[in-house]
Parts: structure tokens; sequence; C-alpha cells
């Protein structure tokens, strides 16, 4: 106990002096566990020695089979606030599933082109708010799950576009990204002031004419350029910095009415979380044709890197690509390979240019590695200060892609192109969790799994790695050594973000759990041997049993 | 029989003197629910009953007056001009104008409805929805089934005359301790809230609070010119074509699919 207590202490100490907000401790506040998206908790209860006695405590079922659970949990002060496909909201007593209120979103009288889908809630200011499948974002009495205000953010039908991704709390102001990269669409980022709903700024991720970086979109390509800003981004508090990945541009797979970088599609941005105004952005892939988002979670960590301590962002692309770069200025570390096929590009030099380009052709049918789908699906990492590694899905997966010209309709599909899912050359097509070293890439190992994996991971004190599979299983791995270490079948697939906390001293580790998304079904045909996922919409809390836990204290 | 006459009588009084600080939306609405709103008739929300719903409807302004202050003898409706007066008649007017569509849900959509439009129409469409005129048209108003319903669904006798001379009588100004006062539309009064969308920032927000923390009243700081003006008359006459071409569509039966 003694040994233990000196542990903490250390930890303690090193968390206050490096980054004060970066792991979460008892609860979950925030959609990536905080702002620094690390989704690591520094909780031990349950560890490598005692995980296999992890037992569920209990089970709630949302009813809404609509689509897959998908959400990530915010848990706050012992009440667990998530959000289900067709935006209903469920506040439960997280030490028992009890609920405590639910919030049925009227279902809209819409099939949104991006599917009913709905990645989880902002806490905080005594609201909750969720961001809807007919592209409205809505703020929930914390206490009451009344509603206190509803804001339409554009018609979903012309732009094409909705809301499936968590808003973000920064500040005094809710930030909400849209879908759309698909879509003859002009992408944005969106700050209203938590307490009204009022707009407080838009950030448009296309420049209009006369603005700087209009320059890289000829005609009228601006207006259908795409630059979705569908998942959740970061903030840092110390810098004031927002982090925003932006989409792909459209037409995804024909660039001919689109000559040039076409900023800030395929880039990070650092936004000033007051005004919206730009501080400074990086393009991971100028003028991208492979449908490769930039869009996915911006990871902020301090690591030394050759050996200088510095604040940097890793940003898993879809391109099969870890971009490492300096979060105060948007200067470029470094990118590393986190796939291992990968024929788009032959590598990216060290000042993160793309040595040679393989693009989609028009009318011709070309095998493309990452395919469409990505190296990795928009399910996300988690990065351990413990083991200072970095921890991932994975996908072994190409596209054939023909691309075709196309002309935008406002709202409309604006692919410019088509593709199907192939196996890599010379390999079959796989999945598994890799340990990576976040500013090398060097592997510490590999968990390989038969079929695909979409489902977040979740690192922990525990030194445990949780994730769950499209057969239903929710697993632990050993952080260190990539071993499994225990799995329980929950039934429903998993495509949703794990979580841990703790209540009254007790650890539990939840997961949402049942099938739906969009992607899976691209990955039917890839895996025939694969048991089909089943649906489903539930919750599931384990913790150890209730005697080891006294011991463990 | 002349006791009870004179309770409702006395009841009557009681509530038009109690009345006659509120906007008209909101005395509508009570007079709406004593009178229209049984099951058999036309519903609490205008939704249901055996009477046509009422809600989201884009009834002609003049011909739905008429309806409520002299009936439809032959289908049951009954004439209330007598019991309510110009100003009653008038409230429950702006009242039922005011109803949103709850229910039934039309089929779902993914895309905009195939319609043929002019070159005109094409750009006026961009407008009406260009979404970094903030507010754009599209932020409060919807032709056909796109849009929001914030304020008026419009239809193809619109004009830039019309456009240019809304009066904002259904606009309101809500006030009360805990906020700043902002100009505001009823959307809906239930028997504890008052759900008003707050129009003092560019996309409308539809608010929540309970009734005892908000009051309203009538007329307000808001210009609808003050949006209009932004527009040339060209790009005015743009969007009007796009109105006319896509609720004429509308009206013609045409469906997204």
């Amino acid at each position: 106990m003694f040994k233990y207590g000196i542990v903490c202490l250390l930890l303690g100490s090193s968390a206050a002096t490096t980054q004060v907000s970066a792991p979460a401790k008892n609860d979950w506040p925030s959609y990536g566990g905080t702002n620094y998206a690390w989704r690591y908790s520094s909780l031990d209860q349950i560890r490598v020695d005692n995980v296999r006695r992890l037992a569920p405590a209990w089970v709630f079922q949302t009813g809404d089979y609509a689509d897959a659970l998908q959400a990530t949990p915010i848990v706050l002060d012992g009440v667990m606030y998530v959000s289900t496909a067709m935006s209903w909201v469920f506040a439960l007593d997280a030490a028992t599933g009890k609920t405590l209120w639910e919030y049925r979103y009227p279902a809209p009288q819409i099939n949104p082109r991006y599917g009913n889908q709905n990645r989880g809630v902002a806490v905080g200011h005594g609201k909750v708010f969720v961001g809807t499948m007919d592209n409205h974002v809505v703020a929930l009495d914390q206490k009451t799950g009344r509603e206190l205000w509803n804001v339409t953010v554009e018609d979903p039908i012309y732009c094409g576009c909705n809301i499936t991704g968590a808003p973000l709390l920064v500040k005094d102001k809710i930030v909400a990204g849209v879908t759309g990269g698909d879509s003859a669409h002009r992408g944005y980022l969106t700050a209203f002031d938590a307490q009204t709903g009022r707009l407080a700024w838009r950030f448009y991720t296309i420049p209009a004419p006369g603005e700087k970086g209009s320059e890289t979109w000829p005609g009228d390509s601006w207006r259908f350029g795409g630059g979705a800003t569908w998942i959740t981004g970061s903030f840092d508090a110390e810098l004031n910095l927002l982090y925003w990945g932006v989409g792909n541009p459209a037409a995804d797979f024909d660039a001919s009415a689109r000559k040039g970088e076409n900023l800030y599609t395929g880039s990070i941005i650092a936004l000033d979380p007051d005004t919206g105004k730009l501080k400074w952005h990086y393009q991971e892939i100028p003028q991208d044709v492979w449908d490769y988002d930039a869009t996915y979670e911006p990871i902020l960590a301090d690591l030394p890197v050759k050996g200088r301590q510095r604040k940097v962002l890793l940003h898993f692309n879809k391109s099969g690509h870890v971009w490492v770069l300096d979060r105060v200025t948007g200067e470029f570390i470094g990118a590393w390979p986190y796939v291992d096929h990968i024929n788009w590009t032959k590598g990216i030099t060290e000042t993160g240019a793309l040595i040679a380009r393989n693009e989609p052709e028009v009318g011709k049918a070309k095998l493309i590695c990452p395919g469409a789908i990505g190296g990795r699906s928009w399910n996300h990492a988690a990065f351990s200060p413990r083991t200072k590694l970095l921890y991932s899905t994975a996908l072994e997966v190409c596209s054939v892609i023909t691309a075709t010209t196309q002309d935008p309709e406002p709202g409309a599909s604006f692919f410019g192109g088509s593709f199907t899912m192939k196996p890599p050359p010379g390999d079959r097509a796989r999945g598994y969790i890799a340990a990576y070293d976040p500013v090398t890439g060097k592997r510490a190992w590999t968990w390989d799994y038969p079929y695909y994996l979409l489902a977040s991971v979740l690192a922990t004190g525990g030194d445990l790695i949780f994730s769950g599979d499209p057969e239903g299983n929710f697993f632990a791995l050993d952080a260190r050594t990539g071993t499994k270490l225990w799995s329980f079948p929950t039934g429903g697939g998993h495509r949703g973000s794990p979580v841990t906390y703790q209540v009254g001293g007790r650890q539990f580790v939840a997961t949402p759990t049942g099938w739906g998304s969009i992607i899976g079904k691209f990955f039917l045909n890839l895996w025939p041997e694969a048991p089909m996922p089943r649906r489903g919409s539930a919750i599931f809390a384990f913790a150890l049993p209730a005697p080891e836990m006294e011991e463990t204290r | 029989v002349i006791l009870a006459m004179f309770l409702l009588q006395a009841g009557l009084l009681f509530a038009q003197a109690a009345a006659t600080d509120l906007p008209a939306v909101e005395r509508g609405a009570a007079l709406y629910q004593q009178r229209c709103a049984v099951p058999f008739c036309h519903g609490p929300a205008g939704t249901s009953g055996r009477a046509p719903a009422l809600a989201g409807r884009d009834y002609d302004l003049e011909e739905l007056r008429r309806m409520i202050a002299q009936g439809i003898p032959s289908r049951g409706m009954p004439a209330f001009q007598q019991q309510l007066g110009d100003q009653g008649v008038n409230a429950v007017l702006a009242y039922v104008r005011s109803l949103r569509p709850i229910a039934p849900a039309p089929p779902p959509v993914t895309t905009a409805p195939q319609i043929r439009l002019s070159a005109q129409g094409t750009s006026g469409r961009d407008l009406f929805f260009d979404s970094s005129r903030l507010p754009g048209c599209s932020d409060c108003h919807a032709v056909g089934e796109m849009g929001a319903l914030v304020a008026g669904k419009l239809n193809s006798s619109i004009s830039t005359e019309a456009i240019r001379n809304v009066r904002p009588e259904h606009v309101s100004t809500a006030h009360s301790q805990d906020h700043p006062e902002f100009p505001a539309i009823i959307f809906q009064v239930t028997s504890d809230t008052m759900r008003v969308f707050d129009l003092s920032t560019p996309l409308p927000v539809l608010r929540t609070f309970s009734k005892s923390r908000l009051a309203l009243r009538e007329g307000a700081a808001w210009d609808h010119q003050r949006v209009v003006r932004r527009y040339s008359p060209a790009e005015l006459e743009s969007i009007v074509s796009y109105i006319r071409e896509a609720a004429q569509s509308a009206d013609n039966g045409h469906h997204r699919h």
C-alpha cells in the first residue's frame, strides 16, 4: 500500500508540473477524456494482475436501434451522459446504470446523407450539448434533461451536411463541426454561446474569393469544395488554441475542377477559440484526390523530440500516416506510416513534402492503398504517459478507385468517382491494434485480429488497453506487451468509444456496444467468412467484484 | 343556467382583462386552447382531431381570417366573430399562423427536390440558402420542404415589394429579470413553458423558458429591412424567382426523393 502511495504521489507531481489537464482521473469530462484527447485515465484499480476478474456491474439498453451506438459517454460527478443514433440523450447513475432523465429528440423528417450517427455530448455550464442528425445543436438542462435552446446550423438538405460528432465545449462556447466532405458543400466550424445558443463565430474551412488562401481554388470550386469538420477537435487552454482536423476536398477523386492546394482541406487548423480567427494551419495533403480526410482527433502531448521537450500534436490521417506537428507554431516535425500497405505516395520527406503521387484517373480503375475508408476509421487512438506509447486500431485494406468528372449540385453527393474494397497486393485484408512510439512510429507490439476493428481504444493507469470487436467482444490487452488478458462477449458489435471513471472508490470501465455504421457495410465483401456483426444499443459497465475492490484500496 | 352563464361571463371578462397586455399570439394561444383545441376539433397542437390539422399549413391570411370569423357551416366549423370580436379573431389568426408542423411526418428525404429551375431561379436558390449570409433567407423561411420554419412558409404570391414591406407583426419583445431584452417569435406555449425564437442572433435560436421567467410585450426593435438591404435589387429578383418556381413546383405535387 505504501509502495502504491509513493507511485501515485510521483505521478501526481509530474502531472502537475507538465500537463495538469491531460489525463482523466475520476471523471471522463470531455470527448477525448480531456481536451488533450489522450483517451487515457490515470485510474489504476483495475490492473494487469487483476483484470481477469473484471465483471459486468450493470447494463443499460438505450432502445434506439437506428444505427450503431458510437458515443463516447461523458462522466461527471457519478453521472454518465450518453447520446444515441437518433440524438436521444440519457443521464444515468454511473454506479448503477439507473436512468436519471432521458431526452428524446423528435425524429426529423429527413434521411441524413451521412446516416444516423451520434458520437457523444459535451457537458458543462449546467448543460448537456448534443448535435443532431438534421444539423441542430441542442442544449439540455444538466439536472433535468429539459431542452434549453436549439439552433439550426444550416438546412441539412441544401448543405448535404449534418452533425455526427460530439460538440466541444471551449470556455464559454460550444463548437460544432459538420459532415459534408463528400457533398457539394463548403465546410465550416461554428461556435455558439453556451448560455444562449447565439452564434459566436463561424470559420469556413474554404476561403471565399479575395480571402487569403482563395487562390488555391479556381473558379467557383470553393463553393462545393467539401472540407468537412465531422470529428471533434482538441483544445490547449495554456496556449488558448483550438485544434480541428479538416476533411478531404470535393469532388473526392477528381481534382480537374479544383487545380491548386485546396486550402484548408486536408489540414490541421489552429483557431483562437474566442474569435474563430485562424492562428496557423498545416496542410498534410495538398489537393487530396484519395478521400484521405484529415479530420481525425488531434492528440496533444508534450514529448521529447531529438532531445528537446516539445509541445506536439499527433494526428492520424486516413492516408496511413501519423503527422507530428509543433502545436505552438504548426511546424512540421515528422510523419510516419501506421500501416504496412501504402502506395498513394512513396513517402514523406523530412520537410513534409510528398514523394510522388499515385492518383486515381478518370475512367480507369486503380488500386490505391490504404483504401478510401483509410488506414483507420474515425474510431480513436489513445496515448499513455506511463508507457509513452500511442495505441490505435489499423486496417490493411485497399480500394479500387475509378474517378469520373461530375458537376456539383448543392448538397448532393460529390465523390467524382466510385470505389470498391480490395485486399492489399500479396497480402490478406487485416485488422490489428498496435502500440507505436508517438514520434518515430516504431512499433512496440501488434495484436492481430482476423477481421476489421472499428472501435476506439482506451488506455489506463493500470497499464491496460481496452477495445471491442465486431463479433461483440469487449477485451483488455497488456499495454506493454499487447497480450490479451481478458474478454467479455457483449453480443452487439463494437463501433463506439470506451471510457473509465471512478464512483465511490470503485473504478468502472464502460463501453457502448451495438453495430451499425456505413463503414462496416463496406467490409462485408472483404471478409466473407467474418460473422455478421449484431446490432444493438447498450452501455456495458464493468468493475472488479466488490470485495476485491476493497482489498486493493 | 343563469348562474352558469354569469360565471362564464365573469370568466371571459377576467380573461380579457388579464390578456390586454399580452401580444396577439399569446392571447390567441389562450383563446385557441379554450375554443379550438378540443380533442374532437383541432387538438391542442393543431395537429390532431377530426377537424383538419392546422399546424404548418400555409393558409392565405384573409381566407383563414374569414374561416375563423364566419366558420364553415357545411362542415361543422363554428363562426367565432360574435364571441371573440375583431381583436379575438386576429389573435387566434396570429396563433394559428404561428403553429409549426409536428406530425404527421412526410416521407423521409435525402436530396433536394428535382425542380427544373430557370438560371435566375438557380442563382436565387443559392442566395436563399447561402450559409455565409448571416442571416440568410433560409435561416427563417421555408419554401416547399426546405428551409426553416421560424417565420412563415413562403408561397408563389411572393414579390420583391412584399419582401421589402414585411412588417414585424409576429415579432414581440421578450424581457425578464434574468436576460436582456431580445426580439422573439412565439413557437409554443405550454402550461409551464414558453418557447420562443430568439431573433437577436443571425441563426435564430429556439429557446425554452419557464413561463414565470419570461414575459413578452407587443412590438420589437426588429426590422426585416436590415436583412433585405444586404441584397441588391437584382439579387432580390432572383430570390423571388426561386421562391415562385419552387413553391409552384411544390403546389403541383412535386416531392423529393
